[in-house]
């Protein structure tokens, strides 16, 4: 959904940059989220103030991507974010330019921005590493 | 479609209820003698004051290490109070809670409550609450009785407060082993069954000196440059890795809880370490992009404790940005895995490492 206004980060959300990554995670449920390029360039012009039309300008800048399909592909992405939880809309207006304005000399190559979930029951069922190493187990009697 | 999210009780009723508990707590001492510790961790000061005698001798040993003779208490306010009673012996219950059934989540965390000045958790079955008051430095933690206080606390007593703090005093509580050199420290870091344990034991056997098997609290703002503190002085061993380490298991054959010899306060903190198995016989070190190893630390740090509350993952995102880390490709031969982590304490890992990959 296109709305006019600005998302919002709910409280219950920690987020943090990293490199070329945003790591997320929902304080309430544990879950927790990695954002790679350009999902994470979508974040910072998100959390930086940019409505939907900044954030979709954030992705055709720097990813060789037609507009058209930026701006599916990223009020998929905006829409999920909302449905996770993460964001949600305020009637609050977007700052007037996405936050990052500078424009590279060669764009990206792209892929549609996504969320990586995980959730921490997963571990659960994760098999130990170390006790299915094998017979002789780890490390070795010498 | 997304959820409905309930709302979570207004700051003022939650204030009401840190006052009472605290009250409880009080009220507790009028028919339960308090038995007073002082501890020093990450050099600051931390009074608990136990109420509940069983509890106290249970969580006697983990934090003997770190623990200021009664006789000299630190002077000044103690940066961090906790009390911790229990109903069984002492006859008082906790007030009214303020939350209803559905600000009551998974693994005890409590809606509104993860973040911000009052941080808490609760476990409804053992009535177990931790209720932390930043604003305060108080922590209260209160069970229905001494058996309702799971055992495997007793390794790391009051975890879930000491993370709390440490975040709010700009310092990252992480899930990680930790043993040293005279050169500095090596943080081992990983999810369970990672092989940590072991490897900081395999290291400790060789000279080592042992900080910590399961947390400690790096400082990466101290005069000296960052700084690795411990703060539970245990280590647990499973019954598999103890034998081959020439250890006998614990009681009945299960883990072997010990205090391992050789152990110190604190340390320069010089790298971090995610060990993986290879069953290969050799153990190697190589670079790790700094995102995949925030991905490694973040699962671990939720589920252990309260979760990441407060500024946790930002502190954690320091840590990564400031120390060079590694995995540590385990090897079996126990000798290689104490040479390697040297190495990589001493910096001559960066010797192995392609620095072509971010964050090398």
């Amino acid at each position: 959904m296109r709305e006019a206004g600005r998302l919002v980060v709910e409280p219950w959300m920690t987020h943090e940059h990293l490199d070329d990554q945003v790591m997320m995670i929902n304080l309430e449920t544990g879950a927790y989220f990695a954002l790679e390029r350009p999902a994470a360039d979508c974040w910072t012009a998100l959390t930086g103030g940019a409505g939907f039309d900044g954030i979709v300008a954030e992705v055709v800048t720097h990813f060789d991507v037609p507009q058209a399909q930026a701006e599916t592909d990223v009020e998929t992405f905006l829409d999920s974010l909302v449905e996770e939880g993460i964001v949600r809309w305020s009637t609050d207006g977007p700052t007037d330019a996405a936050p990052n304005g500078v424009v590279p000399d060669q764009r990206l190559a792209y892929r549609a921005p996504q969320i990586e979930k995980h959730d921490d029951l997963e571990e659960l069922l994760l098999l130990d590493p170390i006790h299915d190493v094998g017979p002789e187990g780890w490390p070795a009697v010498g | 479609m997304r959820q409905y999210i309930p709302p979570a009780p207004p700051p003022e009723l939650v204030d009401e209820f840190v006052a009472r508990t605290l009250e409880a707590f009080e009220e507790a001492g009028a028919h339960q003698p308090t038995e007073e510790r002082h501890l020093r961790i990450a050099d600051r000061s931390v009074v608990v004051r136990f109420r509940s005698p069983e509890v106290a001798d249970r969580y006697r040993a983990a934090t003997a290490h770190v623990e200021v003779g009664a006789d000299a208490p630190p002077p000044g306010p103690p940066a961090l109070t906790i009390g911790c009673w229990d109903t069984a012996t002492s006859g008082v219950g906790l007030p009214p809670l303020p939350w209803i059934q559905d600000n009551l989540l998974h693994r005890d965390r409590v809606r509104g409550h993860t973040t911000g000045d009052v941080r808490a958790t609760y476990q409804q079955s053992e009535g177990l609450l931790h209720l932390y008051d930043g604003r305060r430095g108080l922590g209260l933690m209160h069970a229905t009785s001494a058996a309702a206080v799971q055992p495997w606390t007793d390794r790391a007593p009051f975890r879930t407060f000491i993370g709390w703090w440490a975040t709010d005093c700009s310092l990252s509580m992480m899930h990680s082993s930790c043993v040293a050199t005279d050169r500095g420290a090596a943080l081992i870091a990983g999810g369970s069954g990672s092989g940590k344990s072991t490897t900081a034991m395999t290291c400790v056997l060789a000279g080592f000196a042992f900080l910590c098997d399961d947390a400690c609290i790096v400082d990466l703002d101290a005069p000296g440059g960052p700084m690795v503190h411990a703060v539970y002085g245990r280590s647990k061993l499973e019954p598999d890795a103890a034998h081959r380490l020439g250890l006998s298991p614990g009681p009945d054959g299960g883990a072997l809880i010990t205090e391992p010899p050789g152990a110190v306060a604190h340390a320069a903190a010089r790298v971090l370490l995610l060990p993986t198995v290879t069953g290969r016989p050799e153990t190697r070190v190589e670079a790790l992009p700094r995102t995949e190893v925030l991905r490694t630390l973040v699962p671990g740090s939720i589920r252990e404790g309260g979760g990441l509350g407060g500024r946790a993952l930002q502190e954690m995102t320091r840590v990564v940005r400031t120390l060079p880390s590694y995995r540590l490709l385990l090897g079996t031969d126990p000798a290689g895995v104490v040479e390697a982590v040297a190495a990589a304490i001493d910096g001559a890992a960066v010797a192995n490492v392609d620095p072509s990959v971010e964050g090398a």
